[in-house]
């Protein structure tokens, strides 16, 4: 009996480990980076704050990844999204107007993205590099290649607002934080606990299988990109808000983050696979190397790099895990 | 007394372009009956099913569902009528656990979330009904689940939708025997809590033993429905085919020469044993077994597609590499596979390039194609194997069936191979082409090819095969001439049977 | 009677090559901005100078799409080719200081090796080529940067002022000439060779390849090895225009490149496509840059109506395939 018990424990410590292996990457940096880089242990504010703020767009891209889709214009839905909260809070002076425009702008961006790929059946990649140019060309507009702020006090109301709250004078309660751990946990419930969740995976499963079952597979899809576009409106609320204006290069090379920290984190690009926990993993990981490596004055390209052969790296990890599985 | 009548379709029509699918069609079942359907490939039953759960809507006739007349539209209306399919290609979401599987599009909430309790304890109870391995608990992911327990899942999905009807097409094709076991018993079982199975099987002996009615439809008309007791194998046969044998198959003796193709005790792990034959040229050889006796299987470890664990093949005096299906069609093998949408033919591009794919090399110069060659000699197949097409631009997608495979043997004809291989050459295509490709054949043989048929059709290893070798479960039982053998000691070595007069090897 | 009819046939059957409806609004939209632009900017849109300009100032572009292409006629995609290029003009620039013109030949082994290295991730160890090369492309990218730290390298080379302000014949500039015999080579390797032909079946249907005795990964590794040394050819022709490299000049460039591919009527699911359609996408990208440019719009309106015109492009093709369906079923009926 006793041996009963202990061998069910490692069997799911085994699928856990599967599931969720980026812990180990995750752990061995953490670790590495509090032992061996001068500051860091002082810089876990700095850190939990930018993967939330960078975090949105990774988990909104999770949804559309698991449904077995690609969304490559987070990154300008995000700037774009900006934008409209410097516009209307520059028209309207309100604040709460300004938030709901974008919030609402990200949603319609979502949508559009959603019936490209739906209704018309353009390839998910074509669909979302086509309507990035679309948003980029708004962004641009707006910014050119610089930023574009509201007038006189407004900026300033802008930046003490939303992403400057902070709660008891802990960064680690700034509101941009607590919005994104309340995201995260939705959005795990919802994959879990709904049935709008299950079909997500269904979609990236096996779809024929769904739609066998009376599942409207189009519309769960659609309705992964509108939220997915919902989480790059959050955001972009609150990047413009952290610099006080919409800049042009904010929506630059985000999509890039976003699916690298869905696939280091263990999203996998055919769908069917992840959770909420996989996503936060990756944007931790993301966010230690960006940090740690700051911290130890190596130029950003670095940071690239590294991050580039992680991505590859975690591939072909999996690609030999699978492997044996296999075998 | 009688059991009370569950469905009843009255004089059921459908029609596709160009093909009347069911012309006419009566089909009935009782609660708790087992009712097979039985009938050649596209002789309409997958139409049928389709009209019964939903998926197809008839274009004439009427549906009854105790015996009230219903308009069913999708599959949807039809579980909701208790009308379930647990289909040839499973639909398992491999990622996600058994449970999720089980309730797909059904699964239990509690104030608009996922009861996950509810949906646990439920799944174990029709775990345990079903009496599948206690390795497997409700929250075992799908995908590491064998075929056959995947199966079990399916008709475990049916249950959770209170299906009173539950249809099987084909159950057993991929599952081993004591999977089947398993599956005959879950249907006695089933069969007495009044649920009605249809049956769908080409394997005859399971129809037998299983089915208490048996309906065999032909060319889209339904044949005769008579209970199990009043009717043979032989007659079920008989009313399958309906037509004299010898006006299909199309067969001239050839002249046979020495082996060219030699297979020494291959050997693939749990898949097959020690599998040893030859072919000579000019002969036919027909490989007979059941679906998933590993038939296939065989054939494209000797072509070169899968690897094997041990054995060697010998074509013409050489050694062919295992894994290496280049070096088999340089030496002259070429291979018909079974499934031609998948393996056989890129749908997108032209017949042109279809057809000449493997013989690029012999039409060019430095690795440029002479296209005027290539041209060429596709017309001259299109023309000489009547392929109906307005142009060798058209592409591949646009074919029928018949016409797609005949594609896929102008690509084989054009290499000039030694050996042959065709993998169940005539699924799926109509009567006319049948008859061409069966012809095809013949002439080949008397080329000088050597031809080997896999099939699952008995009449037709008989029509067109010299010698027959059967398979059962990965191992060679029997070689048979065709002639002077009859076709029930065929089957019995298909099925393992020991049999006299069968030169064993 | 008849000439209607074969008017018709000529007219479906141009239908139906790859890239023709984008072929048909290039036409369009020159005429327009021709007659517009005078009114508005008063610039003459359709002069020799401009063309040649047009066709200079995109050259890369148009070098680079032929080796995506075959790329994503396979099925496969190189989503690094923007931070290859990159990569390689940082480079050549500075190998072109010791080594002068010997840069070329070295640019080009270069270009071969960074292609390689996709290559055989994606081929060898059969890893998904959209992520793995959005991993390369962050690799090949950084190292551009730390090569140079971010600043600007002048190249050094006799043979770069040649091709920057050379002609042939006094008209054709030579990087026009470079991307010419560059797409004639691929339209001829694409459609004439087996390889080429054997790249068609390979995206078309992998498995019917496998059972055709095609070796896959070898093809899918020699089109990644050509995309990277169109890259390198595409440094060469950069920096020979602009003297120049700067590490951040061709970064996004990639997405630049797909555009032109897809608009061509390549589609992204393997097995269709054309050379001669991305060289119609290619044209439509430096007019319609240019010609926007002649009318007084700005950037912005030129990405907004890229990416429309690219939806709408796709969605057409997408209905036209279905609608055939649709209608083919209805008539059954």
């Amino acid at each position: 009996m006793e041996i009963k018990k202990s061998k069910v424990n490692a069997g799911s410590v085994k699928r856990f480990l599967l599931s969720y292996n980026s812990i180990v990457i995750f752990l061995l940096l953490l670790i590495f980076a509090t032992f061996f880089v001068g500051k860091f242990t002082k810089n876990y504010d700095t850190i939990v704050v930018e993967a939330s703020l960078y975090g949105f767009i990774a988990i909104g891209l999770a949804l559309v990844m698991i449904t077995g889709n690609i969304d490559l214009s987070v990154g300008f839905q995000l700037a774009a999204a900006s934008v409209i909260t410097v516009v209307v809070l520059d028209s309207t002076g309100s604040l709460p107007l300004a938030c709901a425009a974008a919030i609402l702008s990200g949603a319609l961006m979502g949508a559009i993205n959603g019936m490209a790929v739906t209704k018309l059946g353009i390839s998910p990649l074509i669909a979302t590099i086509a309507t990035n140019y679309i948003y980029k060309g708004f962004v641009y507009f707006f910014t050119k290649d610089g930023s574009f702020y509201p007038e006189g006090e407004l900026r300033n109301t802008l930046k003490e607002s939303i992403a400057g709250v902070e709660f008891f004078g802990s960064e680690f309660l700034a509101l941009t934080v607590i919005i994104f751990i309340a995201a995260l946990v939705i959005l795990f419930f919802v994959l879990r606990k709904t049935k709008f969740g299950v079909s997500l995976y269904i979609s990236g499963d096996n779809a024929e299988a769904g739609q066998l079952a009376g599942i409207n597979i189009s519309r769960v899809q659609f309705w992964a990109y509108v939220l997915c576009g919902i989480c790059c409106g959050i955001a972009g609320m609150f990047f413009a808000s952290k610099s006080g204006a919409a800049v042009y290069t904010q929506g630059e090379g985000r999509d890039v983050f976003a699916i690298s920290a869905c696939v280091i984190g263990g999203i996998k690009m055919a769908g069917g696979k992840g959770t909420m926990v996989n996503v936060l993993l990756g944007i931790l990981i993301m966010r230690i190397i960006s940090t740690g490596m700051n911290l130890m004055l190596i130029p950003a390209a670095w940071v690239d790099f590294v991050s580039g052969a992680m991505l590859v790296g975690v591939l072909i990890i999996d690609r030999f895990t699978t492997l044996k599985k296999e075998n | 007394m009688e059991a009370k009548t569950f469905i009843e379709l009255h004089g059921i029509t459908k029609v596709f372009p160009g093909v009347i699918a069911l012309s006419d069609v009566n089909f009935d079942i009782r609660e708790g009956e087992v009712h097979a359907l039985c009938g050649e490939n596209g002789a309409g039953k997958s139409t049928l099913i389709k009209v019964m759960t939903g998926a197809h809507k008839q274009d004439g006739g009427e549906y009854l569902i105790d015996g009230t007349s219903v308009d069913i539209s999708s599959t949807n209306e039809g579980i909701a009528l208790g009308v379930s399919c647990v289909y040839q290609e499973l639909s398992i979401a491999p990622q996600l656990d058994v449970a999720q599987n089980l309730f797909i599009g059904n699964l239990p909430t509690k104030g608009g979330l996922i009861d996950h309790k509810t949906l646990y304890a439920k799944t174990a109870e029709i775990l345990a009904e079903l009496e599948v391995d206690s390795s497997i608990t409700p929250k075992t992911i799908a995908g590491d689940l064998s075929v056959g327990q995947q199966q079990m899942i399916e008709i475990g999905r049916a249950l959770t939708r209170n299906a009173r009807c539950i249809i099987m097409d084909e159950p057993t094709s991929s599952l081993s025997e004591k999977e089947t076991d398993t599956l005959f018993k879950l249907i006695k079982k089933l069969q007495s809590k009044n649920i009605a199975i249809v049956y769908i099987s080409h394997k005859l002996d399971e129809v037998m033993y299983l089915a208490d009615r048996i309906t065999v439809i032909r060319d889209g008309q339904n044949i005769i429905t008579m209970n199990k007791e009043d009717t043979t194998q032989d007659e079920l046969i008989a009313h399958m085919i309906g037509r004299s044998l010898e006006n299909l198959y199309q067969k001239t003796p050839a002249q046979q020469g020495d082996a060219v193709l030699e297979v020494h005790n291959l050997s693939r792990e749990s898949v097959f044993s020690d599998i040893s034959f030859s072919v000579n040229k000019g002969e036919v050889l027909g490989f007979f077994g059941l679906v998933g006796a590993g038939r296939s299987e065989i054939m494209r470890a000797v072509f070169g597609v899968d690897k094997y664990n041990s054995g060697e093949v010998i074509l013409d005096g050489k050694k062919l590499k295992s894994g290496n299906p280049a070096l088999s069609i340089d030496s002259g093998m070429g291979f018909c596979t079974e499934d031609r949408k998948k393996e056989g033919l890129m749908l997108r591009l032209s017949i042109l390039l279809n057809m000449t794919l493997v013989k690029l090399p012999k039409i060019s110069s430095m690795g440029v194609i002479n296209r005027k060659t290539q041209a060429s000699l596709a017309s001259e197949y299109v023309n000489t194997i009547s392929i109906k097409t307005p142009s060798v631009n058209q592409l591949a997608g646009n074919l029928s069936g018949g016409n797609q495979q005949k594609v896929v043997l102008a690509k084989w004809l054009m290499t000039d191979p030694k050996v042959l291989i065709v993998d169940e050459p005539t699924r799926g295509i109509d009567v006319g082409s049948k008859s061409e490709i069966y012809g095809l054949i013949s002439e080949l043989a008397q080329q000088g090819v050597a031809v080997i048929v896999v099939s699952s059709e008995i009449e037709e290893i008989m029509g067109i095969c010299d010698r027959v070798i059967t398979i059962c479960e990965g191992k060679l039982t029997a070689s048979f001439p065709t002639k002077g053998t009859s076709t029930e000691t065929i089957l019995a070595a298909a099925l393992g049977k020991t049999v006299a007069g069968g030169d064993a090897q | 009677m008849s000439e209607k009819k074969s008017f018709k046939s000529y007219w479906s059957k141009f239908m139906s090559l790859n890239g023709s409806g984008v072929f048909l609004a290039l036409v369009a939209f020159i005429i327009l901005v021709s007659i517009l632009a005078p009114r508005i900017t008063g610039g003459q849109f359709l002069t020799w100078t401009n063309i040649i300009q047009i066709f200079r100032q995109q050259t890369y572009i148009g070098i680079i799409a032929c080796g995506m292409t075959l790329v994503i006629i396979t099925g496969n995609i190189d989503l690094s080719v923007g931070s290859q290029l990159t990569l390689l003009t940082v480079l050549c620039a500075q190998m072109s200081k010791t080594m002068g013109n010997l840069a070329i030949p070295a640019t080009l082994a270069l270009g071969f090796l960074l292609g390689l290295v996709n290559g055989l991730f994606v081929s060898g160890l059969k890893l998904n080529s959209f992520i793995t090369t959005l991993g390369t492309s962050s690799m090949y990218g950084a190292l551009a940067l730390i090569l140079v730290s971010g600043h600007t390298v002048r190249g050094d080379s006799a043979l770069f002022d040649w091709i920057g302000s050379g002609s042939l014949f006094g008209v054709l500039p030579i990087p026009v000439v470079i991307m010419l015999v560059v797409v004639l080579i691929f339209a001829f390797v694409s459609k004439r060779t087996i390889f080429g032909q054997r790249l068609y079946a390979i995206g078309a249907n992998p498995t019917a390849a496998r059972f055709s005795g095609i070796k896959s990964g070898r093809d899918i590794c020699i089109t990644y090895i050509l995309c990277g040394l169109c890259c390198a050819l595409a440094a060469v022709v950069l920096i020979a225009r602009s003297v120049s490299a700067n590490p951040q000049a061709a970064a996004g460039k990639e997405m630049d490149i797909i555009l032109a591919v897809v608009l061509g009527g390549t589609s992204v699911l393997g097995g269709k496509g054309s050379i001669w359609g991305s060289v119609i996408g290619f044209l439509f990208i430096g007019f319609a840059s240019s010609g926007f440019t002649f009318l007084g719009f700005d950037q912005y309106i030129q990405w907004i109506v890229m990416g429309v015109i690219l939806l709408v492009a796709l969605a057409s093709d997408v209905f036209s395939e279905r609608g055939i369906s649709i209608w083919k079923s209805r008539k059954a009926k």
